[in-house]
């Protein structure tokens, strides 16, 4: 509950503050225009305000700025800040350091601040030229060879430099050629046409326009009324420009996806359910919990899909493409999954799993997000800038992640029932919960049989070999192989529902190494998941899950037990000589 | 269930007998091919790319340097092959028991005394103490003034065990924090004797070049790039490890006469070679801020010639020249102790928008000739208008 | 015999290959952060018979090639012979056969393709293919009327030339016998000092020295040494190293023949000339967005202009060529780029395609029958309840 409340007032405390900033040094439809002023980075067009939203995580591990006075900044009245009043941006703590050590390194003062804090461009000033030294000498050994502190050095040095290349100037990309995308694909920055200017290079009139515009943009900084003007005119004119080569027509959506939230709405809903849930179990008879839990979970569900969708329009590819989508996808599936499993069943244990996959699984998403620290709809390298490989192999894999997982919390469900003694004398319970199991499982199956082929189908068209034992490759067949194991076991009677629990359960840590670990190894053709920083979390679910497995079997043994003892003596004899027959 | 394992077990066993394929003894019959008559009668050497002089004629074959090692060989030596160790190889006069040759390491090796206890100790000698090593000769090696040893014993090679006695060894010692040079001649002592004469003057020649540029990488190219075509990967490691400047982009200089633009490097904007040695930059550096200030750059510098620092009044009293539109300020240090006979001339110009630096290294004599050129330029550095 | 059958087509026996499949699966995966594709797949996936280390525990185990030999036979005595057949099964049987045909689509592919790649410059052109990691001897020998005529001694004749002895190659054709040592699957030719001895033959003051296999497999260079014995017993002898540029020149009775070491060749039934290569990043970024090759393919006086690029290969006479990657490493904007084409020879190359469309069909329909049948129950339940 104190979650809920904590990023209710979070979000309400920020609309105050960003209220308050607003009166700060730009006007608010400065702040507007800019933030929907497209540009182009990272091979795509964007609204500058994404970009200021990563280029802010990115340094400063957050997306909002507080100042040392309690004021709030938004990601785009900072940058603003930075491209524009750069002598006040650089007072501004914005820069991360995890650890004060590289202060140390560095030269740098801090006494009486946190281990772990923010400091200003000024702050850091004293030290940038030997940071920068280090920077170079550490960033020659490979990354997984350096230190913590020769990574904080080196990531440091980075963000300062691009700050630097930022900061006082007119470096992004926000001018758009005067011809089609297919006469040029690449957009200039005000720098560049003032450079090209200056070295006698003759520009488009339109872009010597623009140039004066950003020029005149520039001399007004310190005026936020004529700067909204000037910055009017500009955003008028880049719009034509970019509409004219039809790679504005996103823009808006992307902004408007962003400003919705949906991810953190969906988060909160799945909270709110997980909380309504817990009661519903509670109070067993109120059908209006009943109601009200699965009512919120399918909001929260129906939220994030409505994200995924937005995504894929706004990047025009199907639902999954990097490891970001994948944990979203994996959820809302997951979710629906479970809802449709508890519409077929009605016990209440398919809702509570959906509400756990539901919480946990936007966290994820939340943290993958802060530690990646780079745009979630990133360009493609080649070979997977096909959308229909794209949305067979990779959405069919993501489906049978999800199946699994849901069934791995199904399965924990049933151990760790067993091991707290719930519902003992129902076995309905059970009986029901292996039924679940086992359903998600043969769901999970076809999807992660057809898709692992599909996966060989796409290698073979694309490298001339159709299973190259790959990593990535090897993970899905462990998944596939894991499920039909469990499924030929239990056609030939050799494991009941404890035994399916049990298999189960262990299926989500094949899953979670497939979808994770596979990135962590570097091998291969798919290392391309830069997930540093994950591997303690992976690590935490192994032991999770297998700790569940152990209780889940002690849980067993004593239920065992508990039904040997109940049988009666009188039919212990005949009982006993049928077991020694067979 | 497990009544038929031991059939099973055999099944097993017999499918494992399967070894692996050896093709037979007999060649099978020619084909014939459509290939070009092969390059006929080429010794080992030419084979195999290990001759330097082989000509380069097709754009596949093994990439130069863009910068690469060069000496004058003096009559009688020959050329060995490079090893991982051995940038350049010598055989003195023919003779399979004396080698000459030049390691480089990034980094101080160890430092000077323990290197040169090192050579002593596979001489079969004992150590020196830190006062005789400062008190051996110096010599010429690479553009710079280096410790020269000659140590006669028994010689034991680097594996140690029995030593060959009547051995000499002639040595050159360059050791810096950042990097180190060593260039060691070793054999019988009567023809190294005869020899030392050769020894020095072909450390002195030694040099980095400039080589034609060769544009592309070898023949073979042996590891096709993973599936993003190599390009990604590798330019994404590029690009990660290289934090380039903040842009130089917006000033403009003009270079004196005789001095040639040197290669791109990280960090700089620009770097020229001054004077006939490649081993003398000048470059300039722009960073944003005031990066520390005058006065933390200035005394970072005078540690690395070994001079001592400045206070601030003395900072505050060097000379000004016009600089960037402002001004800057101009100084010269001379190198003591381990870096004597060395001279730096900087020009710093630091404001709170950018510090530009600009600096050059190299032997006293050369820098005093070069301050009036160095000046010129430290002066024409300007914003673009 | 019938308890032969059974055991053969047991429920418990797919469940055991299956699980010992995952195993080697899992295991051959860590393994590859230290030993490279290659080696791995050799050791664990293509053989029948191995021993992984635990540790300081070694421990045998099956290959994955017997695993899925002995997992095909399960499947169809099992599978499709004993399986009872009726509406309730079909999607089953269906589902086996798939997995069949996908069994039988890796068999095909072990036992009878060939890969490798075509790299070629801006105008360069080729009618053969290399392989990444098999090498060849070949014997060169040019015919009088300037045609050039070559023995080989394939792979599996040279790899087995290992250490002091070797082996011995015999040809009617030859005036010489030819011994192959000291086979070294990665090695550097080294100049002899003076400081050291070395075990292996030393020829023009250079010897192979072996170096550590590397990851990436296809950057191990191969070497062996080689002795021709001619009939009249004079002998010549040296070095063939993979990457070397010109043969080892021998004589026998007037006749001059070259010997040397390369990847092996496979001839292609036309000839490719690469017309240029286009290599597309995205705007402003160092990512590359597209790369495709124009080659022109000729064949028995016919020629062709044909486009590959990345997931679209040329299918021609049984070989599929595709876009697989371009270099050098760190090309400047002026640097002449080369393209590489990998080119495989399948017969079984659209098998899994079959396959896949058979087994989801099958796991589908089961699926859905079994939905449908539960629900149905659960209906009737609900409603004998109310």
């Amino acid at each position: 509950m104190s979650t809920l409340i904590r990023i209710t007032l979070t979000w309400i405390l920020g609309a105050l503050l960003a209220a308050g900033a607003a009166a700060q040094n730009w006007t608010p439809r400065t702040v507007e225009l800019f933030e929907s002023l497209p540009v182009q980075d990272g091979g795509r067009i964007k609204p500058t305000s994404t970009l200021a939203n990563f280029l802010l995580l990115r340094l400063s591990g957050k997306t909002s700025l507080k100042l040392e006075d309690g004021t709030g900044l938004s990601h785009t009245q900072w940058l603003l800040d930075v491209m524009f009043q750069p002598e006040k941006a650089a007072a501004y703590p914005v820069f991360l350091v995890p650890d004060s050590d590289v202060l140390d390194a560095i030269g740098v003062g801090h006494e009486g601040r946190k281990k772990r804090d923010r400091y200003s461009l000024n702050e850091l000033k004293p030290g940038v030229m030997k940071l920068f030294e280090l920077g170079q000498e550490y960033s020659r050994r490979e990354p997984k060879l350096r230190s913590s502190l020769e990574q904080n050095v080196v990531t440091l040095a980075e963000n300062i430099n691009e700050y630097g290349s930022i900061t006082g100037r007119m470096q992004l990309a926000s001018v758009p050629p005067d011809v089609s995308i297919e006469q040029d694909e690449a957009w200039h920055s005000p720098e560049e046409l003032f450079s090209r200017q200056r070295a006698g290079e003759s520009i488009p009139a339109a872009h010597a326009a623009m140039l004066e515009d950003y020029l005149e943009l520039a001399k007004r900084r310190d005026k936020p009324a004529e700067f909204e003007q000037q910055l009017e005119k500009i955003h008028g004119a880049t719009l034509q420009l970019a509409e004219a080569r039809g790679e504005y027509a996103k823009v808006p959506l992307e902004i408007r996806y962003y400003d919705l939230g949906l991810i953190q709405w969906s988060l909160s809903a799945f909270l709110f359910s997980f909380v309504l849930v817990a009661f519903a179990w509670l109070f067993s008879r109120s059908r209006a919990l009943y109601a009200g839990s699965i009512s919120v979970a399918a909001i929260a569900t129906v939220l994030l899909s409505i994200a995924i969708v937005l995504r894929c329009i706004i990047r025009g590819r199907p639902p999954v493409s990097t490891l970001y989508e994948t944990v979203i996808f994996i959820t809302a599936v997951g979710c629906i999954v479970g809802l449709v499993t508890e519409w077929i069943q009605r016990n209440r244990l398919a809702l509570s799993a959906t509400a756990i996959l539901g919480v946990v699984g936007v966290f994820i998403a939340n943290g993958y997000e802060t530690l990646d620290k780079r745009d979630t709809m990133p360009s493609l390298v080649a070979v997977l800038d096909t959308n229909f490989w794209l949305a067979t192999h990779v959405t069919a894999i993501t489906i049978g992640y999800a199946a699994g997982l849901f069934a791995a919390i199904l399965a924990s469900i049933f151990l760790l029932s067993r091991l707290f003694q719930i519902a003992r004398q129902d076995k309905s319970y059970y009986t029901s919960l292996t039924r679940m199991t086992y359903g998600v499982l043969c769901f999970g199956v076809i999807f992660s049989t057809v898709g692992t082929i599909l996966g060989g189908i796409w290698a073979n068209d694309s490298w001339g070999r159709f299973w190259g034992w790959d990593p990535k490759e090897n993970g899905a067949l462990l998944i596939v192989l894991s499920q039909l194991v469990i499924l030929h076991l239990r056609m030939g009677g050799y494991i009941r529902d404890f035994g399916i629990a049990m298999l189960a359960a262990f299926g989500g840590m094949i899953v979670a190494f497939s979808w994770w670990g596979v990135n962590l190894l570097g091998v291969g053709l798919h290392s391309y998941g830069f997930t540093s920083g994950i591997s303690s979390a992976l690590h935490t679910y192994y032991i999770v899950q297998a700790g569940i497995m152990v209780l889940g079997a002690v849980g067993q043994l004593i239920e065992l037990n508990r039904q040997q003892a109940a049988v009666p003596a009188t039919v212990s004899f005949a009982s006993d000589s049928q077991r020694s027959a067979s | 269930m497990f009544r038929s394992s031991p059939l099973l077990l055999s099944l097993f066993a017999g499918l494992c007998a399967c070894g692996p394929k050896t093709g037979p003894d007999v060649i099978a019959p020619p084909r014939e091919t459509r290939e070009q008559a092969p390059a006929w009668d080429q010794s080992a050497m030419e084979r195999f790319g290990l001759n330097r002089s082989a000509p380069e004629s097709s754009p596949k074959t093994q990439a130069q340097p863009a910068q690469r090692l060069a000496w004058d060989l003096p009559s009688g030596w020959t050329e060995r092959p490079q090893t991982q160790m051995r940038l350049a190889n010598f055989l003195v006069q023919g003779n399979t028991d004396a080698e000459c040759f030049l390691t480089l390491l990034g980094g101080d090796g160890g430092g000077m005394l323990a290197n040169i206890n090192r050579w002593r100790s596979q001489m079969g000698l004992s150590p020196m103490e830190a006062a005789e090593v400062d008190a051996l000769p110096k010599a010429r090696f690479m553009s710079d003034m280096a410790v020269l040893i000659d140590f006669e014993g028994s010689y034991s090679g680097m594996g140690g065990g029995e030593g060959r006695p009547g051995w000499r060894m002639l040595g050159l010692l360059l050791v810096e924090p950042q990097g180190s040079a060593f260039f060691k001649a070793t054999g019988p002592s009567a023809l190294l004797a005869t020899e030392r004469e050769n020894f020095l003057k072909l450390a002195a020649s030694l040099r980095i070049e400039d080589a034609p540029a060769a544009n592309s990488e070898s023949s073979a190219p042996a590891a096709p790039a993973s599936e993003a075509g190599g390009g990604a990967a590798d330019k994404g490691k590029e690009m990660a490890g290289t934090i380039p400047t903040a842009s130089a982009e917006a000033l403009q200089w003009q270079p004196p006469a005789g001095w040639r633009e040197g290669p791109k490097k990280s960090m700089r904007a620009v770097t020229y070679l001054v004077g006939p040695e490649p081993s003398v930059e000048c470059y300039i550096t722009v960073l944003p801020g005031e990066s520390g200030g005058m006065r933390a750059n200035i005394n970072r510098w005078r540690d690395q010639l070994d001079a001592s620092e400045l206070s601030q009044a003395e900072v505050d009293a060097l000379t000004r020249i016009p600089m960037l539109g402002s001004t800057g300020r101009l100084l010269e240090i001379d190198g003591t102790g381990a870096s004597a006979g060395k001279k730096m001339l900087a020009a710093l110009s630091v404001s709170s928008q950018r510090s530009v630096f600009v600096r050059l290294t190299g032997p006293k004599e050369l820098l005093e000739s070069e301050r009036e050129h160095f000046r010129a330029f430290a002066a024409s550095i300007q914003e673009r208008k | 015999m019938k308890r032969i059958f059974d055991a053969l087509s047991s429920l418990w026996l797919s469940a055991l290959l299956l699980s010992l499949l995952a195993l080697l699966t899992w295991l051959g995966t860590l393994e590859q952060v230290d030993h490279g594709l290659y080696e791995v797949q050799k050791k664990y996936f293509e053989s029948f018979f191995l021993f992984h280390d635990f540790g300081p525990i070694s421990i045998p185990l099956p290959g994955a090639n017997l695993v899925m030999w002995i997992l095909l036979v399960n499947i169809v005595l099992g599978g499709i012979v004993r399986l009872r057949k009726s509406k309730a099964t079909i999607g089953v049987l269906t589902t086996h056969i798939g997995i069949i045909m996908l069994l039988v689509a890796g068999f095909v592919k072990n036992y009878f393709s060939t890969d490798g790649h075509v790299t070629l410059f801006e105008g360069e052109s080729a009618s053969h293919y290399q392989s990444y990691y098999r090498w060849e001897v070949a014997i060169a020998e040019e015919k009088p009327d300037g045609t050039v005529v070559e023995h080989l001694l394939h792979h599996d004749q040279v790899a087995s030339s290992a250490g002091a002895e070797g082996r011995v190659f015999r040809s009617p054709a030859l005036p010489f016998e030819l011994r192959l040592s000291h086979f070294l699957k990665n090695c550097r030719p080294m100049p002899k000092g003076p400081m050291f001895e070395v075990k292996v033959p030393v020829s023009e003051g250079l010897f192979l020295s072996s170096v550590p296999l590397e990851t990436e497999a296809e950057a191990n260079i191969a070497g062996v040494c080689v002795t021709a014995t001619g009939r009249d017993g004079t002998q010549a002898s040296g070095l063939l190293w993979g990457v070397e540029r010109a043969p080892l020149t021998v004589r026998f009775e007037g006749r001059r023949f070259g010997l040397t070491l390369r990847h092996e060749r496979y001839p292609m039934p036309f000839e490719i000339q690469l017309l240029d290569f286009i290599k597309e990043e995205h705007p402003r970024m160092a990512m590359a967005k597209a790369f495709e090759s124009d080659v022109k393919v000729r064949e028995e006086g016919t020629e062709r202009t044909v486009k590959i690029e990345m997931n679209a290969p040329l299918r021609d006479r049984g070989l599929v060529l595709y876009q697989a990657s371009w270099g050098p490493q760190n090309a400047g904007p002026d640097t002449p780029l080369f393209s590489t084409l990998s080119v495989v020879s399948n017969p079984a190359d659209q098998y899994p395609l079959y396959a896949c469309i058979v087994i989801a069909a099958g796991m589908l329909l089961h699926f859905l029958m079994k939905l449908a049948h539960y629900l149905r129950s659960q209906q009737s339940k609900r409603e004998a309840v109310s």
